[in-house]
């Protein structure tokens, strides 16, 4: 079942959003965040997914000076496809939003990531980084991510990368040469990839 | 320092005597008469025909850029100037050749590059290589008498495992009403050291161009080509849909470098893809400045093991100017490689996108993959946009996209000015600093006339 939701966080305050707790429990939400001047938005996000869900959250920065901090670390197991769509505008000057998506893909595990940071005309001033960064551990995953930045304006600095990574064959070989044993080696290294 | 003015050398139209010139818009009869007047082989015309069928019944792409702008039936597909292929350039037709002396297109030929091909509308009007590649091999024709004389190696290569004819709608367009361009063939071990080169001009109003380039270099073979394109201004729209298919054999390595400078009611919906074997490399330098709206991605597709692809693009978008161009890397071996430089300036309320893709297949172990995007936007009505695509299947790879969008920093332009430079030079020298990573790769003329147009798309960028 999908759940829809419309989340405003008012002038100068923080306000910390922890997914999916915070919004509904299951599989899947859409959800709107409106951020007013002077706010700020955390979002913490933890998806253990094995089956499909679909995460699309919107974050509107519509005040001047809003921030927003969006951590989000996935790690799908068995079959599960993960959909997760994150759309970040900036309407007002001098916002700020750094996104930081992390995920390890296992078994047959999918995901389809789009990140979409929007930057309006009006947004003078405004500071953007988007990044996500994948490793796939599944013989039959697949990671399939387009992160987009569509700026509307001169006034603004703008970031973005996005990677799909493998277990560093030289971080496992100093592992082992310590003494760990492969599979430990590759479970500390992934676990330090999520680490936030 | 060159005057706006001089923009309008590219821009202007010759009055030229066609020999035949077809009505507007595409049909059977068309594509037949095509086919009948470059005295093709049936093999050919058959092609032409199963393209024509499939284009018709195909839809325009729903993705990118507008192209509502865009009359297919208002465009004239086929023009042939007035003068048949030479190889010496005192058989030119005066006015063909004074357009080609404004474009500086003889002086490359005089500084010893390898041999030229002019492609004037439909015809390739001028061809000439340098006698000792001929001896060792190299075949650099003009597509059209390609088809008659190395029937064998275009049958085989010509729009079927590179480019197929049902790639998406202007690959179709392309197969069916293609006309002229250039075909390379470089033998095995043959290293040829200048790079070949050839202009494309598109002349009549409503024109169309549709050439075709098809480069083979066999195994352990090198080669460099150069296309320069520019079209004069005309009121109603034009369309160049091109084809450029490269086939890198093994060991094996392309350098193709293409400035194009369509006028500005261009659309400049052109394919362009590589296929390499093993351990081949192929390198795209492109730089897109005309056109009023471009849809260009130059594709790699790694089937061989070892197989390395460089793609480096800029496009410049000013006033009215859409350009969405990027790359694309398709990783089907293991130990393919793959590294894409992308830039773009935006000015004057011109869009400029990076859309780029790279897919690694299941078996493309070990592959490494970079792909990094700088955008610079110099006024606020101007956009920039950047939407790369990544789709992994391999779990041992390694693939790293990086993009930034910015201005040019307001320090940066002070320092300049307290040295006394004016603001416009300094942006100018800037926007040169920029883009030489592009310069750099091009052959000392090209460069110069690449930095010349930089500078002209940069007059009036201030105030």
């Amino acid at each position: 079942m999908m759940d829809v939701s419309e989340i405003f966080v008012p002038e100068n305050t923080i306000k910390t959003l922890t997914m999916p707790e915070d919004i509904v429990h299951g599989g899947s939400y859409t959800a709107t965040v409106h951020v007013a001047k002077g706010a700020s938005l955390m979002i913490v996000e933890t998806l253990q997914e094995t089956a499909p869900c679909a995460v699309r959250l919107t974050v509107r920065l519509e005040g001047e000076g809003a921030f927003v901090v969006d951590t989000s670390r996935y790690q799908g197991r068995e079959n599960a496809v993960l959909d997760i769509e994150r759309v970040i505008v900036h309407v007002a000057p001098f916002t700020t939003s750094r996104v930081d998506a992390r995920g390890i893909l296992h078994d047959a595990s999918r995901v389809l990531w789009r990140g979409r940071v929007i930057v309006e005309q009006g947004a003078k001033k405004a500071q953007a980084f988007l990044r996500h960064d994948a490793i796939l551990t599944g013989a039959h995953a697949l990671a399939d991510a387009a992160p987009f930045l569509e700026i509307f304006t001169d006034d603004a600095v703008c970031k973005h990368s996005a990677s799909v990574r493998r277990v560093e064959p030289a971080q496992l070989f100093y592992m082992k040469s310590r003494g760990v044993a492969e599979e430990d080696a590759r479970n500390m290294l992934l676990e330090g990839f999520l680490k936030i | 320092m060159i005057s706006y003015e001089d923009r309008t050398k590219y821009d202007a139209a010759d009055e030229v005597q066609e020999r035949y010139r077809a009505g507007f818009g595409v049909s059977e009869e068309l594509v037949r008469e095509i086919s009948l007047q470059k005295n093709e082989p049936a093999w050919m015309l058959e092609k032409r025909l199963r393209a024509f069928a499939l284009f018709l019944k195909t839809p325009l792409p729903q993705w990118g850029p507008d192209l509502s702008g865009l009359d297919l039936d208002k465009i004239t597909y086929f023009v042939r100037p007035n003068a048949n292929e030479s190889t010496s350039w005192e058989e030119v037709p005066e006015n063909i050749k004074r357009t080609f002396d404004r474009l500086g297109i003889p002086e490359a030929e005089r500084t010893t590059l390898g041999g030229v091909g002019a492609q004037y509308d439909s015809d390739v009007v001028y061809h000439n290589i340098k006698e000792e590649w001929a001896q060792q091999g190299v075949v650099f024709e003009n597509m059209d008498t390609a088809v008659r004389n190395y029937p064998d190696l275009v049958q085989k290569h010509f729009m079927t495992s590179c480019v197929p004819i049902n790639d998406h709608k202007f690959a179709m367009l392309h197969a069916a009403v293609w006309s002229g361009g250039t075909f390379i063939y470089v033998p095995p071990g043959v290293k040829v050291a200048f790079p070949l080169q050839a202009y494309f001009r598109m002349n009549a109003e409503r024109g169309g161009q549709f050439e075709h380039t098809l480069i083979i270099a066999d195994k352990g073979s090198e080669v460099s080509y150069i296309e320069g394109c520019s079209a004069p201004r005309y009121m109603t729209s034009a369309l160049h849909a091109g084809c450029v298919e490269l086939f890198v054999g093994e060991d094996a390595k392309i350098r193709y470098s293409s400035i194009e400078n369509w006028s500005l009611n261009t659309y400049n919906l052109n394919t362009k893809r590589a296929l390499v074997e093993k351990n081949g490399t192929i390198e795209w330098v492109n730089g897109n400045m005309g056109s009023g709206t471009t849809m260009l991605y130059p594709s790699s597709i790694l089937v061989g093991e070892g197989a390395h692809s460089e793609s480096l693009g800029i496009a410049v978008a000013g006033p009215g100017q859409n350009q969405d161009t990027g790359a694309k890397a398709i990783h089907v071996a293991p130990r393919t490689s793959s590294v894409i430089r992308a830039k773009s300036i935006s000015r004057g309320g011109g869009i400029a996108s990076y859309r780029g893709q790279v897919r690694v297949g299941r078996r493309a172990d070990e592959t490494i993959s970079h792909v990094t995007c700088d955008a610079l936007i110099l006024d606020s009505a101007s956009q920039s946009h950047t939407y790369p695509y990544i789709k992994t299947e391999n779990t041992n790879s390694d693939i790293s996209h990086e993009a930034r969008t910015g201005r040019i920093g307001d320090d940066e332009i002070f320092y300049a000015m307290s040295r006394g430079l004016t603001e416009e030079r300094a942006i100018q020298m800037i926007v040169g600093g920029f883009v030489e990573e592009i310069s750099k790769k091009l052959p000392l003329e090209y460069a110069v006339e690449f930095n010349r147009l930089i500078d002209l798309q940069m007059e009036g960028a201030v105030g």
